[in-house]
């Protein structure tokens, strides 16, 4: 079971996506947990996490989270992606990076 | 330079301030305080419904003292706004820099209280001693805790990184280990806050928050209480979401509590008895104009640009991200129109991006400052209060009527821009319909 968790501003926006998301993940059969959450946050949230996605409005974090979060892998969601709520596409996009 | 670098640079440059330390925890502490301030609108919007006559229908149902209660929420919610704000950003701070943040805070705390005032006077001239005032934890002591809370949080943990205190021997509890831990920090944050209040005793007769508030936060907030600054505060926030970058969270990080301390400001008025609506000493950009009345629909007022689209989109990129993103659009989420259309770096929408939030806050700001709508107390709605709504429950009719209007000018503004990218979509729409009926016929022939 892998661990995704995805960051914004405030965990709104990326609530949606996790929804679709979760959608895609069931029809792939690819077992994950897949959780939305502000930035600040992300210590609390995401420090055992196998993979932390920022949304792009936030990828600017990137390097801080990385600092907060050691040793876990701190991606930002492909632009378009994001904004079509493309499910489908960051899970296979999590998938390339943690397997 | 050319005015790509410079534009880089600008955004280099915003996305390092927001880098920094203390901003973030600023931010990020600042936020924590929401809930409780949410939650004590609810009361103190119950009330000061913006209804005529209801306060005297109130009063013959329940009695003259029918709001006290309500009002004992709103003056331990917003009235200790300072205190939420100390404990808050040392926490954000302390907890980034992987310190003990919990008890930083209540240092922090401590030492807030050693250089505020422990009296207050009362209208006969007596000193009462022994209190807290909320007059200066709440809205008014909002930039002294912001000072004293980072200064706390930075020694703090210079302490506990540099191995300043005192070590207990192995086998110790880790928790009696971490009371002596903070021992020496406290010692040097409350001696400095002692010294801080002599000093301002002794050199002008007052305390470091009236200090504070008389050099500092009285020129911040009359800074942001006109028409300049807030265009500018509206102007930068799109051109950063224009970036793909979170503008709001940036900017609202840092000018969120000086607009909230100005709805304070006016709440004040309204307890001394005043009214807000034309009144010249009342606030006019508050937190809630910036909060509610430039992002209808979000941040761009981008329900302009949705309701454009469904008037005339042709083409279905737009139509179809314009349906994906009416519903969260309804609630001013707009990710998906900023991201999917996109409008981030696309020419075509820098214009009615930046022009209509900055047209939006003119047109509030003219409302106020001829007496049409009242200016904002200290009541506040969630951001993702839908448009209209929010402005009825905020400043009655005349909320909902500024809202409407400014909805109706963001789609008259966006519908030409919109048109001139649907036209581009529909155009690649129908010569990726005909290179695939030539594929398909070549494929016949072949």
């Amino acid at each position: 079971m892998k661990k995704i968790v995805l960051l914004c501003a405030s965990g709104m926006s990326t609530s949606m996506l996790v929804k679709t998301m979760e959608e895609a993940a069931a029809e792939m059969n690819y077992e994950c947990q897949i959780s939305a959450y502000p930035t600040s946050e992300a210590i609390k949230q995401a420090s055992d996490a196998d993979l932390i996605l920022l949304g792009p409005q936030v990828r600017f974090a990137l390097n801080k989270i990385k600092g907060q979060c050691p040793g876990v892998l701190v991606e930002s969601i492909d632009m378009r992606m994001y904004g079509r709520m493309d499910g489908k596409g960051v899970v296979e996009f999590a998938k390339s990076k943690i397997g | 330079m050319g005015k790509q670098e410079l534009f880089d640079k600008f955004l280099d440059y915003m996305v390092r301030f927001a880098e920094i330390k203390a901003v973030a925890a600023l931010k990020d502490g600042f936020i924590l305080t929401l809930p409780l301030t949410l939650a004590g609108s609810v009361f103190l919007l119950i009330a000061n419904l913006p209804i005529g006559g209801y306060s005297d229908f109130m009063a013959a149902q329940f009695g003259a003292g029918w709001a006290a209660p309500l009002n004992q929420v709103a003056g331990s919610t917003f009235g200790i706004l300072a205190i939420l704000c100390v404990l808050g950003i040392c926490y954000k701070y302390c907890q980034a820099e992987g310190c003990d943040a919990i008890t930083a805070s209540l240092l922090a705390l401590a030492s807030f209280l050693i250089v505020t005032k422990g009296s207050v006077l009362t209208k006969a001239g007596e000193v009462v001693n022994d209190v807290i005032p909320k007059g200066w934890v709440g809205g008014n002591g909002v930039i002294t805790a912001i000072i004293v809370s980072l200064l706390v949080a930075w020694i703090f943990c210079y302490c506990e990184k540099n191995h300043i205190g005192i070590k207990m021997p192995a086998g110790v509890p880790d928790g009696v280990a971490k009371a002596f831990a903070a021992l020496v920090p406290g010692m040097i944050v409350f001696a400095g806050s002692a010294v801080v209040f002599f000093l301002c005793q002794a050199l002008g007769g007052l305390t470091f928050p009236e200090l504070v508030f008389q050099v500092l936060q009285t020129p911040l907030q009359n800074l942001t209480d006109n028409l300049v600054a807030g265009i500018i505060i509206a102007g930068i926030q799109s051109v950063l979401f224009w970036a793909g970058i979170h503008g709001p969270n940036i900017v609202g990080g840092v000018v969120g509590p000086i607009l909230t301390a100005n709805a304070i400001d006016n709440q004040h008025l309204l307890d001394a008895g005043m009214s807000l609506l034309g009144n010249p000493q009342a606030k006019i950009i508050t937190i809630q104009v910036n909060d509610v009345f430039i992002k209808s629909g979000g941040c761009g007022i981008t329900l302009g640009l949705l309701i454009s689209a469904f008037i005339a989109a042709r083409s279905a990129q737009m139509k179809s991200i314009s349906k994906l993103a009416f519903v969260p659009g309804l609630f001013n989420i707009n990710e998906p129109i900023i991201f999917g259309l996109p409008i981030v770096f696309n020419p075509y929408f820098i214009v009615p991006f930046i022009g209509v939030p900055v047209i939006a806050m003119i047109m509030t700001y003219v409302a106020i400052a001829i007496g049409f709508m009242s200016p904002f107390s200290a009541v506040q709605v969630p951001w993702t209060t839908p448009t209209v709504i929010a402005g009825f429950l905020l400043a009655g009719w005349q909320g909902a009527v500024v809202q409407l209007a400014i909805v109706l000018m963001a789609t008259v503004v966006y519908f030409p821009f919109m048109k001139i990218q649907d036209n581009i979509y529909f155009k690649e729409e129908l010569d990726a319909v005909e290179g695939k009926g030539i594929e398909t016929r070549n494929a016949e022939h072949s």
